[in-house]
């Protein structure tokens, strides 16, 4: 392999890929990057750890083709303290050095390793797919990831579900004591069967992350074990989380068991959260909300640390009710509310609260409170 | 509250600001347990004694024997003789003690400083709980309700800015009181009274008290404190010092510090039999689990201990994705520990504990896991122990008829 290819743009490539490097390699290829060749004028990338993967494609003047797999972090470092300007990189076929030349003669050289040893991924062989703008799919994935659980105890719990059903997509995030949902009406393909699949958080919150502008278009390909985004010239693939989701549905309240609604301001409210935040309990960050007539207060205290009264001015129907949650769950998801006002539903002391957004219905996130003093 | 508004919370960690310490303490705790477990003894005078038919002493008398005289620590033959009406009941401190942990439970559930300071008697304190748990009057009148509610038991509690006059405001209204002291109560309430009544001063400081004249806690606050160390040692400053009200003792919870609930067994034969190994860490999971409810608490960590013929132990851990109480639970993360960490050599000695423990009264609730036939199940078996004795119940996986090398079961 022999090209010539600009810095700026290898680097960039570079550290795309350099997501999906396995951190922990159980074999020193997975912490490699593939680097592939192809006339005319075509250079691959390619990094995974096994679980999930990033390829891209860009340009470069490709003098001969062929393939090394070279070191991630090595690469990635020697592209960036390499000067801007033209780069050449080539191969010795013999021995998989890859030699890294710039300038009047200056070079790097990296001890590469041959690329058979790379595993080769999985093709996307789609049995089923959607299409999403960038803005739209990089939305709701930060309105649910957050949900996931981070214990690897219920490795299903990692996962957003993506289903669709009834001509939307529902992204679902759900731990053991809340739950995120997002949907999104499907525009031009509504076949009317429903699909899941249970894609790793972490992975999705990449695919966040890669997506770039609004409304330049994602497709979303799904084979029986695997899930591919692409967008534009970049690929993320990951293998998915296989077990029994939970049944959303039947963790959000029903109308019917709301005591009482309240109407309040996103910003004042998440605000104050995050002042209660300064001083409630290590443990459970716990918060106190008492609504009473037209008004909520905020209360949270620790003993030798502080404590905090604020009063929110709020529409409320319903009964009167004292809820503590931690606070830390609720600004979760009051940064992921966009409307002005945000609905809080509430159930009871011990029962899940509903948060939502006013006047939107694709976004529910389902909070179960904190076991309350004296109501034991 | 001597401190209000804005200006407590920001005096917090700049000056010592006034605690607010609660003294709970149970009115003729046993006696009364009685009376409740027994109908027929209320309104009666009971005495609660060790051995009713021996030489032993009264461990304690229910209120309607007090007016005869009739006080703990004295021989039964004497409260016999004064209060010839009075029922003798055997002591049942497995009982008591089981009262006394569902009280602690309900404590725990209005702050995580609790104390308990004897069977019948806990410090709490609500210090900056205030906006929370209410009011400390308040708190106090929730808790008297909620203790009544669960045990059928009145207490007295006193509120105060430190643990000495929480226990003095205690002790100034019996049975079923609630007094609240401030500093500046105290020569008004105090100082009149015996220095016997003083925490900490026995029959012997009291006489030597007497010796210099010192007769009332008002007398003994005015006493220089040099002075009564000369005679005293150099004990007696803080003599002084409570007199005045003062008291720097800060309330311990059981939390501080490593906390943690275990079981471990040394085998009288090594075993290297998986099955039999999952029973032991099955049956010990078991008490472990039982002894957390029991303390009114839920534990994350679970934690393994294997001791192998050589005397090399392992310790081996593992963190639940939230508290737990039930043995399920801990029997599950043992199980993967042993498998992950267990190198199948013979083992003689098999631990199982439980630690990050919280109180179970308060703490993120979770959705519905479809567990509550496991939570009413373990509540069942709990209150069937309580009456029956811990072996009233056995798992029938621990019935194995199998007893190979002559192991006891």
């Amino acid at each position: 392999m022999e090209i010539t290819i600009n810095q700026e743009s290898l680097l960039s490539a570079v550290q795309v890929v350099s997501r999906a490097v396995a951190t922990r390699p159980t074999m020193p290829v997975l912490g490699g990057i593939f680097v592939r060749a192809s006339v005319p004028d075509r250079l691959y990338l390619t990094a995974t750890d096994l679980d999930a993967g990033i390829s891209l494609v860009t340009t470069a003047q490709v003098h001969r083709p062929g393939s090394v797999v070279l070191p991630g972090r090595m690469l990635g470092e020697a592209v960036r303290k390499a000067p801007a300007g033209a780069i050449g990189l080539a191969t010795d076929p013999g021995n998989f050095v890859t030699t890294m030349t710039w300038g009047h003669r200056s070079s790097l050289s990296i001890h590469g390793i041959e690329p058979e040893q790379f595993p080769s991924l999985p093709e996307p062989r789609e049995e089923w797919g959607i299409q999403v703008k960038a803005g739209e799919l990089r939305a709701m994935i930060r309105q649910t990831g957050f949900a996931a659980s981070q214990n690897e105890s219920r490795p299903i719990l990692t996962g957003l579900l993506l289903e669709v059903r009834d001509g939307k997509l529902w992204m679902v995030g759900v731990d053991f004591s809340r739950m995120a949902l997002r949907t999104l009406t499907l525009t031009g393909q509504s076949e009317g069967g429903q699909q899941r699949a249970v894609v790793p958080a972490k992975v999705m919150g990449e695919v966040a992350r890669l997506l770039s502008g609004d409304d330049e278009l994602v497709h979303v390909v799904f084979s029986s074990s695997h899930a591919f985004f692409t967008m534009g010239s970049i690929t993320v693939l990951s293998r998915l989380l296989e077990g029994q989701f939970p049944m959303y549905a039947q963790l959000i309240p029903a109308e019917a068991e709301v005591v009482t609604t309240v109407g309040i301001d996103t910003t004042a409210f998440l605000e104050s959260c995050d002042r209660a935040a300064l001083v409630s309990d290590e443990l459970d960050r716990t918060v106190k909300l008492r609504f009473q007539d037209d008004h909520m207060t905020v209360l949270a205290a620790t003993p030798d640390v502080g404590m905090l009264t604020e009063e929110l001015p709020v529409e409320l129907t319903g009964e009167e009710m004292e809820v503590a949650f931690n606070t830390r769950f609720m600004q979760d998801a009051l940064r992921n509310v966009v409307t002005e006002r945000v609905v809080l539903k509430l159930t009871g002391l011990e029962s899940a609260a509903i948060f939502s957004m006013e006047e939107r219905e694709d976004f529910t996130y389902v909070l179960m409170p904190l076991k309350s003093p004296g109501s034991a | 509250m001597p401190m209000g508004g804005p200006w407590r919370a920001a005096l917090v960690g700049v000056l010592p600001v006034d605690r607010i310490i609660m003294h709970v303490d149970m009115n003729a705790f046993f006696a009364s347990v009685e009376q409740q477990a027994d109908p027929s003894l209320r309104g009666r005078p009971v005495l609660v004694s060790g051995d009713p038919q021996g030489r032993s002493v009264v461990s304690a008398a229910s209120y309607e024997a007090r007016p005869f005289g009739v006080r703990a620590g004295m021989p039964l033959v004497t409260a016999r003789r004064l209060c010839p009406g009075a029922v003798i009941v055997r002591a049942r401190h497995r009982e008591y003690a089981r009262v006394s942990h569902q009280i602690l439970a309900i404590l725990r559930t209005y702050t995580p400083l609790v104390e308990p300071y004897s069977i019948d008697e806990a410090f709490l304190d609500l210090t900056g709980c205030e906006k929370v748990s209410g009011p400390p009057r308040e708190a106090a009148l929730a808790i008297k309700r909620a203790i009544h509610a669960a045990t059928g038991l009145t207490c007295s509690i006193g509120i105060a800015p430190n643990r000495f006059l929480a226990k003095m405001a205690s002790d100034l209204q019996k049975p079923d009181g609630l007094v609240v002291l401030e500093s500046s109560d105290v020569p008004r309430l105090l100082w009149p009274l015996p220095v016997t009544r003083l925490f900490g001063v026995g029959e012997k400081t009291a006489e030597r008290l007497r010796s210099l004249g010192i007769v009332t806690i008002g007398a003994l606050a005015q006493m220089p404190a040099a002075l009564l160390q000369q005679r005293l040692g150099p004990g007696a400053g803080r003599l002084v010092e409570l007199a005045w009200g003062r008291d720097v003792t800060p309330v311990e919870s059981e939390g501080a510090g490593a906390k943690s609930i275990s079981h471990e067994v040394t085998l009288p034969v090594d075993t290297a039999d998986e099955s039999r190994l999952q029973e032991l860490v099955l049956d010990m999971s078991d008490r472990v689990a039982r002894r957390v409810r029991r303390a009114g608490l839920q534990g994350r960590t679970v934690e393994i201990k294997l001791r192998n013929a050589k005397f090399q132990t392992i310790v081996r851990s593992r963190t639940l994705d939230g508290p737990t109480q039930l043995s399920e639970d801990i029997y599950a993360a043992c199980l993967k520990l042993l498998d992950q960490h267990w190198d199948r050599s013979p083992v003689r000695l098999v631990g199982v504990s439980l630690s990050q423990l919280t109180g179970a009264g308060h703490g993120q609730l979770h959705f519905p896991d479809g567990r509550e036939r496991q939570r009413k199940l373990a509540a069942v078996t709990d209150a069937i122990r309580e009456r029956f004795g811990e072996d009233s119940l056995v798992r029938a996986r621990l019935l194995s008829p199998r007893k190979p090398e002559g192991e006891p079961s």
